[in-house]
């Protein structure tokens, strides 16, 4: 069990320091911020002035080994262009990423869980259809157009709801229909889920307790569920950077203050550490909710770790 | 080992024996026939489009729909906001965005396939390398890094292909790898090594064949997933460069008219939403047809 859990923890970190060297490089091929931020009639002294004063006019590896030590610091550098650091900014828009996320997931899993089951339960029925229809739609409609659509018919036809921005519960309603319904994870899980109900329904304990003179409600909502969710739960960590992601395009959509439209506005504008900072962000806590998906997974059923 | 993505992986053997789904055993021939349109209008754009996608008309500005009142018959679908027609942007808009799907679901394919055969096929430290690689890939937020790629290579149409292959081998490594795990344990390869046959030719002889299915259903599959990712790109601004006519950039126009013309941005996302159903249906079918083991795929 620890060497799972070392094991485990291990991956997750090289793969950590993957990423972070992947981001570095990266940003660093986006073009020069100076060029961004002084007008065109700038001298090529106040450029090297600009470059030496960012510290981007050392050499890469310094800027690298800079960069790491910063980051066991917690300290992310600062804004290019608000001239505030970099965690000062996240943790300032986080929190309305996550509700997004959040009320998003909930729509999500509210319409997923009753679909799949009653999909698995009763095969080429109607609600088998809906539920393929579901999972076929769910990732063929592009979140930002659904959002100009609903903004379109909720906002401006009927005027039921703001059109975007941010204020009251009410801002919060379309941007997180656009990503519950079209942002993957509902086609995902009712695909998911409606496979794995009917794998575990053929399976002998649900055989034995159907004799054994187990209702079928019990059967299929107790039963059976519990075990048909495993699937689904593993790939809650990948659902989760997946909306985490399409925070990106929503958020533009709806003008929501939020990671994603930080991350957009960051990338207009070359902001290298706060790009760095965010894609950061998001890839450690997908990395983390696998992480702790994977160990409680170990604790509960040890055959996993011989799988 | 338990990771999250291990869903991408083929499913368990038990899968293949239960009954295949009746209903899904007929040919998709609603799908089949707009995606033949989709691509006849690709190939034919230039002599099928009523107008050129570029030319601009500001006196014809915003015009609706023809069945609307003010519309003309002359633009069927309306104007955008300099008066270029939609109609024609579509039609040619075709053209950007299943090139792009396919063309970027090839390069991501043929990358991940043979990073995934070498890691499956050496194990070891091989193995260990490429499948963090593979791990570090797909947790990065993709529309995030599609962008940084896009923002740092410059818009162009070539650099599009890089970035979405880039960020889409990662899928094929880890499924060929799967695969080749399962096959490589097989009786006739290791007949095949016996004989004497080198590392690359067992690899490309007696593996690859058995794993072209599985491949066809994940490239079909993520056609439609690449479609969306670029004109998402092309919606913020880091896809094909203007005035070349992309779904996702005329539907980004029309953002700002929503409320006086709805239009600029409900066609082309119409057009964008038919395309990829049609290629989801494809790559439904073709797994339930040629792999039901991979169900739980995507």
């Amino acid at each position: 069990m620890s060497r799972f859990i070392a094991g485990r923890l291990v991956q997750t970190a090289i793969t950590l320091l993957l990423i972070s060297a992947l981001v570095f490089g990266l940003v660093r091929l986006t073009g020069n911020p100076v060029d961004m931020m002084l007008p065109i009639e700038a001298t090529p002294e106040m450029r090297t002035e600009m470059a030496h004063q960012l510290g981007i006019d050392r050499p890469l590896y310094e800027q690298y080994a800079l960069f790491m030590g910063d980051l066991f610091g917690g300290d992310l550098g600062n804004s290019i262009r608000a001239r505030r650091p970099v965690t000062e900014l996240m943790m300032q828009r986080l929190p309305n990423s996550l509700l997004l996320v959040g009320v998003s997931m909930a729509i999500s899993l509210a319409i997923a869980f009753p679909l799949g089951v009653l999909a698995a339960t009763r095969r080429n029925s109607l609600w088998d259809a809906m539920a393929r229809g579901t999972a076929l739609f769910g990732q063929s409609i592009p979140t930002f157009w659904a959002g100009i659509v609903l903004i379109y018919v909720f906002g401006i036809l009927l005027g039921w709801l703001p059109a975007g921005g941010s204020g009251g519960p009410s801002y919060v309603v379309l941007p997180a229909l656009t990503l519950g319904l079209f942002g993957f994870m509902l086609a995902g899980v009712v695909r998911l889920l409606r496979g794995s109900m009917i794998e575990v329904l053929d399976s002998e304990f649900v055989k034995f307790a159907r004799i054994k003179g187990v209702s079928e409600r019990a059967v299929v909502w107790k039963h059976a569920l519990k075990n048909a969710m495993i699937p689904v739960v593993t790939f809650v960590g990948f659902y989760f950077g997946i909306l985490i992601s399409g925070t990106v395009v929503v958020e533009t959509v709806f003008a929501w203050p939020g990671i994603g439209r930080l991350a957009y506005e960051a990338v207009q504008w070359r902001d290298y550490p706060v790009i760095q900072g965010i894609v950061l962000l998001v890839s450690t806590i997908t990395l983390l909710t696998n992480l702790a998906v994977d160990l409680l997974y170990a604790w509960l059923d040890p055959r996993i770790r011989y799988g | 080992m338990a990771s999250v993505v291990d869903g991408l992986e083929p499913a368990k053997a038990a899968d293949a024996e239960q009954a295949p789904r009746v209903r899904s055993r007929r040919l998709p021939v609603v799908a089949l026939s707009v995606l033949g349109a989709f691509i006849a209008m690709a190939v034919l754009a230039d002599w099928i489009s009523p107008h050129s996608p570029t030319a601009m008309s500001l006196r014809e500005r915003m015009l609706p729909p023809a069945w609307l009142e003010a519309g003309t018959v002359n633009h069927l679908l309306g104007t955008d906001r300099i008066g270029r027609d939609i109609l024609s942007r579509i039609v040619h808009g075709a053209r950007v965005s299943l090139a792009a799907g396919v063309m970027a679901v090839f390069v991501g394919g043929l990358v991940g396939s043979v990073l995934g055969l070498v890691s499956g096929y050496f194990g070891r430290w091989v193995d260990a390398v490429i499948m963090r690689l593979t791990d570090t890939m797909l947790s990065l937020p993709i529309i995030l890094i599609a962008l940084l790629f896009a923002v740092s290579l410059g818009p162009s149409f070539t650099n599009l292909i890089v970035v979405l292959g880039l960020v889409m081998w990662a899928r094929f490594a880890r499924l060929v790898r799967g695969e080749v795990l399962t096959w490589k344990e097989r009786e006739f390869v290791a007949l095949a090594r016996v004989a004497g046959c080198s590392a690359p030719r067992i690899m490309l002889r007696h593996i690859f064949p058995n794993l072209v299915n599985p491949l066809m259903v994940l490239a079909t599959l993520q056609i439609g997933w690449v479609i969306i990712v670029e004109s998402s790109l092309s919606f913020l601004g880091a896809g094909i460069p203007p005035p070349a006519p992309s779904w996702g950039s005329m539907i980004a126009d029309g953002r700002g008219h929503v409320a006086t013309a709805w239009w600029m941005s409900l066609f082309p996302g119409l057009a964008l939403v038919l395309a990829v159903l049609s290629v989801n249906m494809l790559g439904d079918w073709l797994r339930d047809h040629l792999d039901p083991r991979l169900r739980n795929l995507r």
